[in-house]
């Protein structure tokens, strides 16, 4: 899994790349958690995002909350496995998809 | 030497001839003498009677002569003088009385003619009254008043009887060599007086020469005639029965004792016109029916002998070729390690009906069968070939296995005037997928070990027979199979094997004996059978076709599998095999993405929560699926019953728990716990089909 940040002010986009899984979510949470301070927007970018499994989810319900009283969150390229995991999960109700 | 003479005497006199004409003759002369006898008897009494009776006549006759008053007067006479020659006589009543009575004497031919006076106080004694003798006696007349002692005591009793006892007639009978004398007869009869009383005895004496003389010539001739009568009679007996009895006799019995020792015809027809007499004719007509009838039965009964044992060396020719016809070399595809196949038959007599057979019927699809033809013997054997030739031939045509046996059915329904019908239980197997197709035509239901389990029967509802009727459905069944199960398919030859008790093997004895070793080869699997059913039935005799099939699945072409250390790094090794295989199986995207999220869902719960050390995956799939199976040694854990989340709850609220699973519930086809052996099976099932 690659993570690529890009800060303007306060809005920060995060691509994924590759799979959000038990194995490489800590390290994503770990990534996230070292460059959200002072974030009001955050930007999920999961275009190369090839699936999420519920490790993932924990560490996205994470970032949610926090935003929540920080700002918000925005996921965007999402593709088909991952919106389908988000609506079996009903993810897709809690989070901003666009 | 002398034996021998004594045993040809021994044998003659026991003979037949000899008992009959001996035992004739003696009865003859037996006979004879009985006769002869009556008839002296007779004479004697008749002759003596005659003679008794002449004497009496003459006394009555010389009874007239005196005068019964005048008995002491006449012993007055004086001088006492009898009637010799120159005497004179003293009265000349007595004295005519005397001439008289002296001419009968000489007339009537007797000896003696006086008369007595008896004292009649002891009759001891008597006085002669008259006394006249014949001429040609030599007697001497005795004087008037001689006196004399009574001869003796039978005299002195007919005396006593006359004076006393009002005897008319007395008799002594003197026969030959009395005192030297001839026979003769003394007839006695009272004198009376004109009062009735007994004043003298008349008596007579008669000679009986002439009985004498008579009898000797009658014993004489009756000896004579006798013996030439008996021997002659005896002779021609002896002839006749010789030759019209105990010859022919002899020769029946001759042929029969010869026969008896030589069971074959004689040359010279010895019992043809053996006899005018009924009976034996008949004999003889028997025992030749006997001989002809015997030798028959001999010719018949080597005949079917030799017929009965040509029929055996047929018979074993037979059990051969249908010994050859089953596939018997073992293993059968020794290139092929993904499966291992054995299979017997052990026939009850020596062709049977029971069946087994197996093909490959193209590189990835294996089909075998069990099966049991009604009946054994020929004709059971007879319909077994067919039965196997017709399914075998279907079966290369590619049908689907309910199909076979359709068409199976109505092929063995034509022509099937016997009314044979066969079970018959029926399984292809793709070996690449693993998937096992079968059909049960009413057959036992087979048994079956999935790996690391114990051998279960696969109860499924069987169709219909074969051969039965035509028109039957058969249904198709279908179970997909992992590496390392095993199938066991047989006849009832072995579950109703039979011990002297009169108990079956039985279907729960069978399971036992094939859970006794798990990991037998299937050939070691059908003997440990075998010899279950051998020492269970000990020496009651095997009754049925004993048969068996034993298959076991090593691996399935498009089946594989990981075992790992249940750990993070592993966890590592399962993505890459996951991640191999659905390239390998060219699948769409987004079904990869969900086999590796519900991969990732269950691995990362065995290997961070179940405690277990080990864990295997295996993927599997064929045309419409893909088969995930994890198994782990940790703690049972049944994901089925776990709480799903609430996953309406807002963000707060939301727990994080309990997700992964309740994703891969929602994103596989099918899933399936079981805690097996120690360890957690999960299958998940997702449907593949675009």
């Amino acid at each position: 899994m690659k993570i690529n940040q890009n800060r303007e002010a306060e809005k920060l986009t995060v691509a994924i790349e590759g799979r959000l899984d038990t194995t490489t979510a800590p390290e994503f949470e770990k990534a996230l958690g070292e460059i959200m301070g002072g974030v009001t927007e955050l930007v999920l970018d999961m275009t190369n995002l090839e699936y999420v499994s519920s490790a993932g989810l924990r560490v996205i319900l994470k970032a949610q909350k926090v935003m929540f009283s920080q700002g918000k969150m925005t996921l965007t390229g999402v593709n088909e496995s991952v919106m389908e995991v988000f609506e079996i999960t009903g993810f897709s109700d809690i989070l901003n998809i666009q | 030497m002398k034996s021998s003479k004594v045993n040809k005497i021994k044998s003659f006199t026991s003979g037949l001839a000899f008992r009959l004409i001996s035992g004739i003759v003696l009865w003859l002369f037996i006979f004879t003498v009985i006769l002869s006898s009556i008839g002296y008897i007779q004479f004697t009494e008749s002759l003596t009677q005659e003679y008794n009776d002449s004497a009496f006549r003459t006394a009555e006759s010389a009874a007239m002569l005196v005068n019964g008053d005048k008995i002491d007067e006449y012993l007055r006479t004086e001088d006492g003088r009898n009637g010799q020659e120159g005497s004179t006589f003293v009265g000349e009543e007595y004295s005519d009385r005397w001439n008289r009575m002296n001419l009968l004497c000489q007339k009537q031919n007797v000896t003696l003619i006086y008369v007595i006076k008896v004292d009649t106080s002891d009759y001891g004694r008597f006085l002669s009254v008259f006394n006249t003798v014949n001429d040609g006696s030599g007697y001497t007349p005795w004087e008037v008043g001689f006196e004399r002692e009574t001869t003796n005591e039978e005299y002195e009793k007919i005396y006593r009887d006359i004076y006393e006892n009002g005897l008319e007639q007395g008799t002594v009978v003197r026969t030959e060599g009395l005192g030297g004398r001839e026979a003769h007869i003394t007839s006695l009869i009272p004198i009376k007086d004109s009062k009735g009383a007994v004043s003298a005895i008349l008596c007579v004496e008669r000679p009986m020469d002439e009985l004498v003389s008579g009898r000797k010539e009658y014993l004489d001739n009756i000896l004579v005639a006798t013996i030439v009568l008996a021997v002659f009679s005896g002779a021609c007996l002896a002839w006749y029965l010789k030759r019209h009895f105990a010859k022919p006799v002899e020769r029946i019995s001759a042929e029969a004792d010869r026969f008896a020792r030589e069971n074959c015809f004689a040359d010279n027809a010895p019992l043809e016109d053996i006899s005018q007499i009924r009976e034996l004719r008949m004999l003889a007509s028997s025992i030749s029916k006997m001989e002809e009838d015997t030798l028959r039965y001999m010719e018949d009964l080597t005949r079917a002998t030799a017929e009965r044992e040509r029929i055996a060396v047929e018979l074993s020719l037979a059990t051969t070729i249908q010994t050859n016809i089953l596939p018997s070399t073992f293993p059968p595809y020794p290139n092929r390690k993904d499966f291992d196949i054995f299979a017997s038959m052990d026939a009850a007599k020596e062709v049977g009906g029971d069946f087994y057979d197996f093909y490959l019927l193209d590189n990835d699809r294996l089909g075998f069968l069990v099966a049991d033809v009604s009946g054994k013997g020929v004709p059971a054997a007879l319909f077994m070939m067919r039965a196997k030739m017709t399914i075998k031939s279907l079966a290369e045509s590619g049908a689907d296995v309910n199909v076979i046996l359709s068409e199976a059915n109505a092929k063995l329904c034509e022509g099937n005037d016997a009314g044979m019908f066969v079970t018959a239980w029926l399984g292809i197997v793709d070996t690449r997928t693993g998937t096992l197709a079968y059909a049960n035509a009413g057959h036992n239901p087979p048994l079956i070990r999935h790996r690391d389990g114990s051998f279960e029967y696969i109860k499924t509802r069987p169709s219909f027979i074969l051969a039965g009727m035509e028109g039957v459905p058969y249904k198709k069944n279908e179970i997909s199979l992992l590496p390392g199960d095993e199938i066991f398919l047989y006849t009832d030859g072995v579950t109703e094997a039979t011990n002297l008790d009169e108990e079956l093997f039985g279907e729960a004895r069978l399971r036992d004996t094939l859970n006794r070793d798990p990991n037998e080869t299937v050939e070691a699997r059908c003997k440990t059978v075998k010899s279950a059913i051998d020492s269970f039935a000990g020496e009651a005799e095997q009754f049925d076709d004993i048969t068996m099939l034993s298959v076991r699945f090593n691996s399935f072409q498009d089946y594989e599998s990981i075992t790992t250390l249940a750990d993070s790094f592993s966890s590592e090794l399962v993505w890459e095999f996951i991640n191999r295989r659905t390239k390998k199986a060219e699948l769409p995207r987004n079904i990869t993405n969900k086999v590796q999220i519900i991969v990732d869902e269950i691995y990362s719960n065995i290997y961070l929560y179940s405690g277990a050390t080990k864990a295997e995956v295996s993927f599997f799939m064929d045309s419409e699926h893909l088969i995930l199976t994890f198994r782990d040694n940790g703690k049972p854990y049944d994901p089925l019953t776990a709480a799903e989340p609430d996953i309406t709850l807002s963000a707060d609220e939301r727990e994080v728990g309990g997700l992964g699973i309740f994703m891969v519930k929602k994103m596989a086809t099918a899933l399936e716990y079981a805690y097996e052996d120690g360890a957690n099976l999960l299958t998940v099932t997702i449907s593949v089909k675009s």
